[in-house]
């Protein structure tokens, strides 16, 4: 198997090391990285459950192959808290009890964070568009929406910034 | 350890019960810390892969591993061989080996396995492993394997029927001529998977003095699976110990899992921690399904609505195996006759064998198929008596203190209740005028129980313990563990509220087999009042001895003592923290800290009779009644949801957060059920659509907005009032939707699910009819 060298940073750390080029970045988060927030749902881009920030853009882990992520930086769900500090979005999905089981909780969480990078105040319809590709089997969604907005409200209100 | 019998102390003014408190184990899943069954890692770990069979039904003729084995990397080789040898399966249904012995019976089923240094390393040695088969004819459909001189899924299994019942009561032949309407229909279902996102995963290990030492994402870690695995291990239960890792997600689909025992079998071969994960194709395609059912039914009523006489013959596809099945076609044929006042029934259900993945539980266990016949049905009476179809199930409605059909004792009951809230909710009187083609609204309701006597034939009930740390933190174990829906927060709320301690003082642990007691997992929405009973019984006498220790150290009657948010005190002023009463226990005794059991037996229950199915199955039912509304593209045939409706009795809430969520969640797999999920096989037995591309799951585009409601209640025997919530949740959805659908379309379909090409189908044909009628 080829390999190659790679350099990157997940949740501003920095690596380098080297990779075969059939793995794919969810198996060098999970199995190497020992990162194991983000989860194996399908390894086929349709559940979300490995999602994560490449760049600042949200990417199903299990598509992207590691050696893409040379010169990237990644943000996974273990870098969301700032130390002991949850992010508002970990901190309203608790309260709102926006998960169960809590599987598809960091893919959720990171299309979600992604969202409200670019949109400081969405709507239902904004929400549904940008989770549509995050599958939760427990909560029917519906306190998601609620969890989202709440984070966005206490993100974008509080400091002035909208 | 000290074991203290307490009566239980109503205190009213703690205030934790009833709160929508936030998961306790909710901060560990939002930063990624909660361990799933395939974060677990141990030093030397091996990765294990299944060799499946690619054919419906064959015999093996040889299985030659030698080539696998002398890959490098490759650790273990595991056959039939390398197990115990016994047939497994439920009770005296025991009709399979974890690895196949000499016959495979679907695409899918087990035949070996290897494990190797990495994954890729067993995909390879898979491909290495020689099987030669003599294939057999096969039947994949309930009309294939009945017909006659059909070809026998199992040789031993007679016209491949693989259980059936048949019972009466009343009087059904004099009933039926009494009736002023008799209507008949045949309903069919589909066999929806669990879908859990995370697959079933699994790490073994095998300690010096070969006890087995097993992580897996199980519904039910101390119950049936450890009794398969140590069964295929050829161990005493007490060496096979599993511990509860966080689920990804259960509904019924992690309470059996061949590979756990499949990886346990790998783990001792190889002498090396194996971990093992299915890949979403293959726990899709190899794992079971709900099991789908046809189901004919007549039934009667008089001018009033009132249901005088159903006669029901239920056939469902078994798969090629019995995993719960026999007990799923039992529940589908008799629940639903104890949601009415029925008198008069005569039913004949029959499981049958094909060559297809073992069909097994899923959330409802067999409820929902039997609600969408007879939910179905009643809106067909409703609409042919020209009644609401709310009111003919008033009228049908069975209340407290209510003997059913089956023996049900019906203790609290708030389904009327829930009816007319449902109606209030969802604006029904008004909505129901509406009378426009392609919009419809439908209802439906649901009886459930809370534990099934009949599961287990030695014993009903839960046990847990409860142990007071220095720090004056109560430990709760509960044997019956947390498939990820708040069992945890619920034993944690009710631990609380009964010691007196704040929520941050209560911890619940993670069940390990060899610390909790003996227990059988959550299912049948039993953990609420089983679980959290055993749990206030403990905590009561915690309580108690909290209490008898203080006063120990105070001086005075242990009467005169109280704790309220983690405060001991007398009533004169003298105040002791429970940390230092727990602590003053430890040192009083040696070092042992203060831990009380607690277990509840359910009251009044009896094992259903194996003939006549008679018997009381649960100490509670829960009941809820829902209202969808559908509109209909008439281009595409496509059914939106505009709104769901959903009021349940679950007693007295615990958590109201936690039971909505739960209702929701439940919902959404419902409108699943109804509208999209199912298996496409090709010719040859395949699963074709064993891929989320493929086999469609409600997205957040798909789920409308649901509105919960709850009626006031109070159930005299679970914990703090409460009922369980887990299944009824989805069991009334597809009949509620389908109820809606016939109300847009005018016409009824009765094969599930309701896809947009058979809605297109009736669309045409109705719009065609009225431009008949149009131009005559």
């Amino acid at each position: 198997m080829d390999e190659r060298h790679i350099s990157f940073k997940v949740n501003g750390e920095a690596y380098a090391l080297t990779v075969a080029t059939n793995r794919t970045l969810l198996s060098l988060l999970r199995d190497t990285l020992k990162l194991t927030g983000t989860k194996y749902g399908c390894g086929e881009g349709e559940c979300g459950a490995c999602t994560v920030l490449m760049d600042g853009r949200p990417v199903n882990a299990c598509l992207v192959l590691a050696v893409k992520a040379d010169k990237s930086e990644i943000l996974t769900v273990e870098g969301l808290a700032d130390g002991g500090k949850l992010h508002p979005l970990q901190t309203a999905f608790i309260e709102k009890g926006a998960l169960q089981c809590g599987y598809c909780t960091p893919g959720m969480l990171m299309s979600a964070y992604a969202l409200l990078q670019g949109n400081h105040r969405p709507n239902d319809a904004e929400i549904a568009d940008a989770l549509a590709g995050n599958l939760c089997r427990c909560t029917g969604y519906q306190k998601i929406y609620d969890a989202v907005k709440e984070a966005a409200k206490v993100l974008y209100t509080e400091d002035g910034n909208d | 350890m000290t074991k203290i019998h307490a009566a239980i102390v109503a205190d009213t003014d703690q205030g934790v019960v009833g709160q929508s408190v936030p998961m306790v184990d909710a901060c560990e899943k939002v930063t990624g810390k909660a361990i799933y069954g395939a974060d677990v890692e141990m030093p030397g770990m091996l990765y294990g892969r299944v060799l499946r069979s690619p054919h419906p039904h064959a015999k093996i003729l040889s299985i030659d591993a030698a080539e696998a084995q002398r890959l490098p990397g490759v650790r273990a080789v595991v056959t039939w061989a390398d197990t115990s040898g016994e047939l497994i399966g439920f009770s005296q249904y025991s009709d399979h080996y974890i690895f196949a012995k000499d016959e495979v019976r679907f695409v899918g089923d087990e035949v070996a396995a290897v494990a190797a240094v990495d994954e890729d390393t067993a995909h390879r040695a898979l491909k290495l492993i020689k099987v030669e088969y003599e294939v057999l004819p096969a039947v994949y459909t309930l009309d294939e394997a009945m017909a006659p001189g059909a070809p026998l899924v199992h040789d031993v299994t007679p016209e491949n029927i693989a259980h059936q019942i048949t019972y009466s009561r009343g009087d059904v032949d004099a009933a039926f001529a009494k009736c002023d309407v008799i209507l008949e229909e045949t309903f069919e279902t589909s066999p929806a998977h669990p879908a859990y996102i995370e697959p079933q995963a699994c790490l073994a290990a095998f300690d010096a003095y070969g006890n087995a030492d097993i992580y897996a994402n199980t519904q039910s870690p101390g119950g049936s699976i450890r009794e398969k695995t140590a069964q295929v291990l050829g161990l005493p239960l007490g060496k096979v110990r599993i511990h509860q890792t966080f689920l990804g997600g259960g509904f019924g689909g992690k309470v059996w899992q061949h590979i756990i025992p499949a990886t346990a079998v790998l783990a001792r071969k190889a002498g090396r921690p194996v971990k093992m994960m299915y890949s979403r194709r293959e726990d899709l395609a190899c794992t079971p399904s709900r099991v789908p059912m046809r189901m004919k039914l007549k039934m009667g009523a008089d001018r009033t609505g009132r249901i005088l006489a159903k006669e029901t013959l239920v056939l469902a596809d078994n798969g090629a195996y019995c995993i719960n099945s026999p007990i799923v076609i039992d529940t589908a044929a008799t629940r639903i006759e104890n949601l009415y006042r029925f008198e008069n029934i005569r039913t004949t259900a029959k499981l049958i064998y094909t060559n297809k993945v073992s069909t097994g539980t899923f959330r409802g266990f067999g409820n929902p198929q039997g609600t969408f016949m007879v939910e179905s049905m009643m809106d067909m009476l409703a609409k042919e008596l020209a009644m609401d179809p709310a009111q003919i199930r008033i009228v049908n409605a069975v209340h407290p203190g209510y003997v059913t059909a089956h023996g049900w004792k019906i203790n609290s009951c708030e389904l009327e209740q829930c009816i007319h809230e449902v109606k209030r909710i969802s604006g029904w009187e008004e909505k129901r005028k509406a009378n426009r083609f392609g919009y419809g609204i439908g209802m439906s309701c649901v009886i459930h129980v809370n534990g099934n006597r009949s599961c287990f034939p030695a014993f009903d009930g839960s046990t847990a313990y409860i142990s007071m740390n220095e720090s004056g933190e109560a430990m709760v174990m509960c044997a019956e563990g947390d498939l990820g829906q708040g069992a945890s927060t619920v034993f944690a709320q009710i631990a609380a509220q009964e010691i007196g301690l704040p929520m941050e003082s209560v911890r619940v642990l993670r069940v390990d087999t060899e610390y909790a007691g003996f227990a059988f997992g959550a299912f049948a929405s039993r953990i609420t009042v089983n679980g959290g009973n055993a749990v206030r019984h403990a905590a009561a006498a915690v309580r108690r001895a909290l209490l008898e220790t203080a006063a120990g150290m105070r001086g005075g009657d242990v009467d005169t003592f109280t704790i309220h948010q983690g405060i001991v005190t007398d009533g004169t002023g003298w105040s002791a923290t429970v940390a230092e009463v727990s602590l003053q226990y430890i040192y009083a005794h040696a070092g042992t800290n203060l831990r009380c059991d607690g277990f509840f037996i359910p009251p009044d229950v009896v094992i259903a009779d194996k003939v006549t199915k008679y018997g009381n199955i649960s100490c509670a039912y829960s009941f809820a009644a829902h209202v969808a509304e559908v509109e209909v593209d008439k281009d595409t045939g496509k059914v939106e949801v505009l709104n769901y409706y959903a009021v349940h009795d679950a007693g007295k809430l615990i958590n109201p957060m936690l039971a909505e969520g739960q209702i929701e969640g439940g919902v959404a797999q419902g409108i699943g059920f109804a509208l999209y999920e199912n298996y496409c096989y090709g010719t040859d037995g395949h699963m074709l659509n064993n891929s989320f591309l493929d086999y469609k799951l409600p997205t957040f585009k798909d789920v409308p907005k649901i509105t919960t409601g709850f009626a006031q209640g109070c159930d005299p025997v679970g914990p703090m009032g409460a009922k369980g919530l887990g299944e009824p949740t989805i069991v009334p959805v597809a009949s509620a939707i389908g109820n809606a659908l016939a109300d847009a379309l005018g016409e009824r379909i009765t094969q599930m699910p309701f896809t947009a090409e058979k809605v297109k189908g009736v669309v045409r044909r109705v719009m065609a009819q009225a431009a008949k009628e149009g131009q005559a």
